[in-house]
């Protein structure tokens, strides 16, 4: 059992296709994740990657909080089901499933002991000694399955494991599957193209195209809340209905105008109050989406009702699907223009090629913008736009006055609109009162709805508010923005500052001039790997010294002893096998003679069958040639008699041979089964008797087995020692803008290097600097700026920084003002900042 | 074919089959008549290997009837085979016995070579993979013998020139040339129980030996038999190593000294024996093993 979690996750074939494209997610312990998508998405390879079958370009896989990234598939403690089982076929089925443990030096007894557990719960008790060959399809990813669960992995991995079955066995692997994670409750993570495969078994299903993570949900919220078209078309059969359409916000009414076919739906404001208001001009084109069963047939022709023309039924037995076009002009049978399936339980007297009137239920309708394909009603709504006044020292908005912090004041504008983000927002005394409409809490991000002066608006708070209560509220002045038409008059800071970075090592940056401080750090993480290391190899002797002085030695009588003991012991397993051996030839030979004697059986057997076919058949040819005269008859009749005569040697020999193999397949799987069983039970004596020995060796040399092994613990520890130090002494630097050097902490280091290999000196890094990474400093390893104004939001001060070497502004997060066309050093804390390799625009931190 | 003649005479079953009948009679014909000429020259050399005197003209010798013995004609006898052993002059056993030693050698060396490099070129996926592949392709292209003068002089250069185990190394020097066929075979097994074994906790090595050895005997009967068959029957290279040293001699060069020129009428039968001698071991080899060949070269045909 375990957590995973990816970071950044990247695949470039060396023919630069990203296969897997920035893929980041979390996966909790014991949860069964699934990935679905189309062939090509990258679900495949970004298992593959996780069971470390695949190399990870960049980015960080993490299981447990282990970064595993260059960690042998072998030692990641995972285990693999694939789609084409992968059995070994020269090995019987036990030998399959022990085959992991017995190179893992398991001992026997144990493996046996797991290997019947395994094989009870997946009911492939009596198939053991068989070989893969003679298994049915479901037998055989039954005994793949086994075989992953018995080293009771940290993960499972399935990489599309009933694509290979029939249906309706995959319906009953699929239940399996799903009883079985239940009964282990280890982490499972499930590939599969089948949509409903992944709806049914995933806690959450991961939707993949094109190497991109399109949505993470679980299955109810993927079929209520898609948020792309790519999503929305995918989950769920029969497939969404989608429209091409245009929003226009008149005053509180929106108009749904459908693209193409002259429909106009009205509906009132509230009900699409999530849509993102750029989208509400009537400009933009927008697709609109709604499932088969949200779609009902209605008798009104109301202004909500639509007109359809009717094109066929498919009848389901429960429930039936209409298809209808919207414009009834189109006759052609191929478009898919303005076509939708409608799911009812009554077709009445409805005829192809009727009218009918449908309303759409506007609560679960979506829609997506046209070209990003993205949804345009997220649950999550990034921003709210006003209707806003400008005036010198204020800001007029859904009738309320609010005054202007000093920094944004001067400009006049009316009409203009204003954009803050949700999360822009604070509770605030001096705040303006609003109402509590509503609270959604998502991922355990709680956004609230708000409602001021009759307009519904959105903000996430971290405290908690009950609705229908009123809250004092107010926004954060530098995340605004202010826009006429397209002109941009009220700008928010950016989130970050933009720098370009070298990566450096420790050789080269001292080499470059006077570091001493450096140096400094280095000895200190050297000096720090060392004693720790140092208290381990103490500790190491101390127990050492504490167990030999614990052994007691024996006497020679003593001695004398267990070695009769063992002797003993040794002969009587030696008997034992001999015995195991004899009986085990004894049983192969009776197998061979009931073989033989069953071979011989079956072939007189089927002599007789065909004499008496041929008998039968030449006494009814003479009868007929004797009854009939017909000529053309009788040359058809000759001809049968031909066939059959010629025909009879093959077929006689065919189903002798049909008879025989399954003969032999039962000899050979009795006798395979019959030669492992005491292959198993000899193995165990060989295996107890090594053991005798090193028990015996220890009694009578225990200091030396003692010393033996106490030294090679040493040897370990001093080899880790050394790897302790030489890791301690790797020191790497960013170079920032040619200008000053950065100490990068090892996890930075560790990221980069493990994402790039020794690439990552000769790459072009960008550095993102959040505005409160910056720090005053003395040190002439900085970056030197004239600071040129002092920004006031209120809510926080910023100091705007004109570079010295750069025709750049920054702008510094400050306590309080700093002295205007002062010079300043600036030292950036690169462990704050995002840091993206340009070559590829990879995201490595 | 067969089913248009059917339909056009109107004619039922008994004349399609003669048709078939027909088309088979001069098939085999066909295949004894080249069989036959495969044959002749094998029955050639053991009814000479049985004459008891040179007759090269005489295909079959006659039977040893007092009158045929007077009037000098050859005979059936086994003298060749003893005279073959026992002859003083040429040590046929020592002959024997390098090549065997040789030829078993090389097989072992060569066929561990061949199954490596086709594994690691099936499997592994390295840098230059395909350039060695596509260079070996086209060194393949060059006759043996062209290296022949570079390989004593390199073989000078480390005194090995007069040394019969020098022929191994020149033998297996080259094996990993042979990988096809055995790349071949590896490409058709999944390459998913090289994964299934990895995540298991195999190693490479536990993987070649414990998954795919198994599973490839064909391929392994298949190499063993090519790498045995080329050094017990090779001349050239064994000829010039040998340097006209009898004690150094293989079987081809020593049966090639025994019917130089002037030896020819007395040694002719002798060598004729030598030659059924040789082909023995080859020949049990090919039918023990037929079964697993013809799958070898199939399996690895596949693909490669």
């Amino acid at each position: 059992m375990a957590s995973l979690k990816l970071e950044h996750i990247y695949k470039v074939y060396p023919n630069g296709t990203k296969a897997v494209n920035d893929v980041s997610l979390d996966i909790k312990n014991g949860e069964f994740i699934v990935f679905v998508g189309p062939s090509g998405c990258g679900k495949s390879t970004t298992l593959r990657m996780i069971a470390g079958l695949e190399e990870i370009t960049a980015g960080e896989l993490y299981i447990d909080n282990q970064i595993v990234n260059d960690v042998e598939p072998k030692d990641r403690d995972i285990a693999m089901v694939f789609q084409n089982y992968a059995l070994y076929p020269h090995m019987t089925v036990y030998e399959n499933m022990a085959f992991g443990l017995k190179l893992r030096h398991v001992p026997d007894d144990v493996i046996q002991e797991k290997v019947l557990w395994a094989s009870d719960i997946l009911g492939i008790k009596e198939y053991l000694d068989r070989k893969p060959r003679a298994m049915s399809g479901g037998q055989r990813q039954r005994v793949a399955l086994g075989r992953a669960i018995l080293r009771d992995p940290k993960v499972m991995l399935l990489d599309e494991p009933l694509s290979n079955l029939d249906a309706k066995l995959r319906t009953q692997m699929r239940t399996e599957i799903a009883k079985l994670h239940q009964k282990l409750k280890t982490t499972f993570i499930y590939v599969t193209h089948d949509q409903v495969e992944a709806m049914t078994l995933g806690d959450r299903v991961v939707v993949m195209k094109a190497g991109r993570i399109q949505q993470v949900d679980t299955p109810k919220n993927l079929y209520d809340y898609p948020s792309n078209i790519f999503v929305a078309g995918f989950i769920g059969t029969p497939q969404m209905n989608f429209f091409d359409c245009t929003l226009l916000k008149e005053d509180e009414n929106i108009i749904i105008k459908f693209e193409n076919e002259n429909v106009r739906l009205k509906v009132s404001y509230n009900q699409l109050i999530k849509v993102n208001p750029d989208y509400l001009d009537g400009k933009h084109p927008i697709i609109l989406g709604i499932r088969c069963e949200h779609v009902h047939l209605t008798d009104k022709a109301d202004s909500l009702a639509i007109k359809v023309k009717i094109s066929r039924f498919e009848e389901l037995g429960s429930e039936a699907l209409i298809y209808a076009k919207l414009s009834d002009d189109d006759d052609s049978i191929v478009s898919e223009k303005g076509q939708m399936i409608i799911k009812t339980d009554r077709i009445d007297d409805l005829k192809a090629d009727d009218v009918a009137y449908v309303r759409f239920d506007l609560s679960h309708t979506y829609f997506f913008d046209k070209e990003t394909e993205e949804t345009i009603t997220p649950r999550l709504p990034k921003e709210n736009v006003f209707d806003v006044k400008l005036s010198e020292k204020e800001l007029e908005l859904l009738n309320i006055r609010l005054p202007l912090p000093e920094v944004l004041q001067g400009k006049n504008a009316s009409d203009a609109k204003l954009i803050i983000p949700v999360d822009a927002f604070r509770i605030d005394e001096k705040g303006t009162d609003v109402k509590v409409v509503d609270k959604e809490v998502l991922n355990g991000i709680k956004l609230y709805h708000l409602c001021l002066n009759n307009r519904v608006f959105f903000a996430v708070l971290d405290e908690d508010l009950e609705i229908g209560k009123e809250a004092k509220l107010s926004f954060d002045y530098s995340e605004i923005t202010v826009k006429k038409d397209d002109e941009v008059i009220i700008e928010p800071l950016k989130e970050y500052d933009e720098y370009k970075a070298a990566f450096y090592n420790y050789q080269t940056v001292i080499s470059k001039g006077d570091f001493s401080e450096f140096t400094q750090l280095r000895d200190d993480k050297i000096k720090a790997a060392t004693q720790y290391m140092d208290a381990q190899i103490l500790l190491e002797n101390n127990e050492y010294e504490k167990q030999r002085l614990a052994l007691s030695e024996l006497t020679e009588e003593e001695k004398a002893d267990s070695n009769k003991q063992l002797q003993e012991f040794i002969s009587k397993n030696k008997a034992e096998i001999k015995k195991i051996k004899a009986e085990n030839k004894k049983g192969a030979k009776e197998l061979k003679l009931k073989f033989n004697v069953l071979k011989k059986k079956l072939k007189a057997d089927n002599d007789r069958l065909f004499d008496q076919k041929k008998e039968l058949e030449i006494k009814e040819y003479n009868e007929f040639k004797q009854n009939n005269k017909d000529v053309d008859a009788l040359k058809r009749r000759k001809d049968e008699y031909h066939i059959f005569k010629d025909n009879l040697q093959t077929e006689k020999e065919n189903t002798l041979n049909l008879a025989i193999n399954g003969a032999t397949m039962d000899y050979e799987s009795k006798l395979s089964s019959l030669n492992a069983s005491s292959r198993r039970k000899i193995t165990l004596l060989k295996k107890e008797i090594t053991e005798k020995k090193k028990e015996y060796a220890r009694q009578i040399n225990g200091e030396k087995v003692l010393s033996k092994e106490h030294q090679k613990r040493l040897k370990v520890l001093e080899t880790k020692r050394k790897e302790a130090i030489e890791r301690a002494s790797l020191v790497f630097f960013f170079k920032i803008e040619n200008e000053c050097y950065s100490l990068l902490t090892d996890i930075i280091s560790n990221k980069l290097i493990q994402g790039l290999g020794t690439r990552v000196f000769s790459k072009e890094f960008k550095v993102e600097v959040p505005h409160d990474a910056y720090k005053l400093t003395h040190s002439s390893n900085s970056i030197k700026g004239t600071v040129i104004d002092n920004l006031n939001f209120e809510s926080a001060l910023f100091a705007k920084i004109k570079l010295n070497s750069l025709d750049k502004y920054i702008y510094m997060k400050v306590d309080k003002p700093l002295e205007i066309n002062k010079e300043v050093s600036l030292e950036i804390d690169v462990s704050k900042a995002m840091i993206t390799e340009t070559g590829m625009n990879i995201r490595l931190y | 074919m067969a089913d248009l003649s059917l339909g056009k005479k109107n004619s039922h079953y008994r004349s399609h089959k003669r048709a078939i009948l027909t088309r088979n009679i001069f098939v085999y014909i066909f295949l004894t008549v080249i069989s036959i000429i495969w044959l002749i020259p094998f029955v050639y050399l053991v009814f000479q290997s049985l004459s008891s005197i040179y007759s090269p003209s005489n295909f079959m010798p006659f039977l040893p009837t007092e009158e045929n013995i007077a009037n000098g004609y050859p005979v059936w006898t086994f003298d060749n085979y003893i005279n073959l052993f026992t002859n003083d002059n040429y040590p046929f056993w020592r002959w024997y016995l390098n090549t065997f030693i040789i030829s078993l050698v090389t097989m072992i060396i060569q066929t561990i070579l061949v199954l490596g490099t086709s594994y690691a070129l099936s499997r592994l996926r390295f840098k230059g993979r395909q350039g060695i592949m596509r260079l070996i392709l086209v060194l393949g292209m060059f006759p043996g013998f062209l290296s022949t003068i570079i390989i004593y002089f390199t073989l000078q250069l480390f005194h090995l020139e007069s040394n019969i185990f020098s022929l191994i190394l020149i033998y297996i020097a080259s094996s990993a040339m042979q990988y096809y066929i055995a790349k071949g075979f590896f490409d058709t097994i999944p390459k998913s129980l090289d994964e299934a074994a990895m995540i298991d906790g195999a190693n490479k090595n536990t993987i070649f030996f414990k998954i795919i050895m198994p599973l490839s005997k064909p391929i392994i009967v298949y190499t063993l038999l090519i790498s045995f068959t080329a050094p017990w029957g090779d001349f050239m290279t064994a000829s010039y190593i040998a340097g006209g040293n009898p004690s150094m001699m293989t079987v081809a060069v020593g049966l090639q000294q025994m019917i130089t020129l002037t030896q020819r009428v007395q040694m002719f039968p002798t060598f004729c024996a030598g030659g059924v001698v040789v082909a023995i071991p080859i020949m049990a080899l090919f039918f023990w093993l037929q079964k697993y060949y013809v799958e070898g070269i199939t399996g690895g045909a596949v693909k490669g």
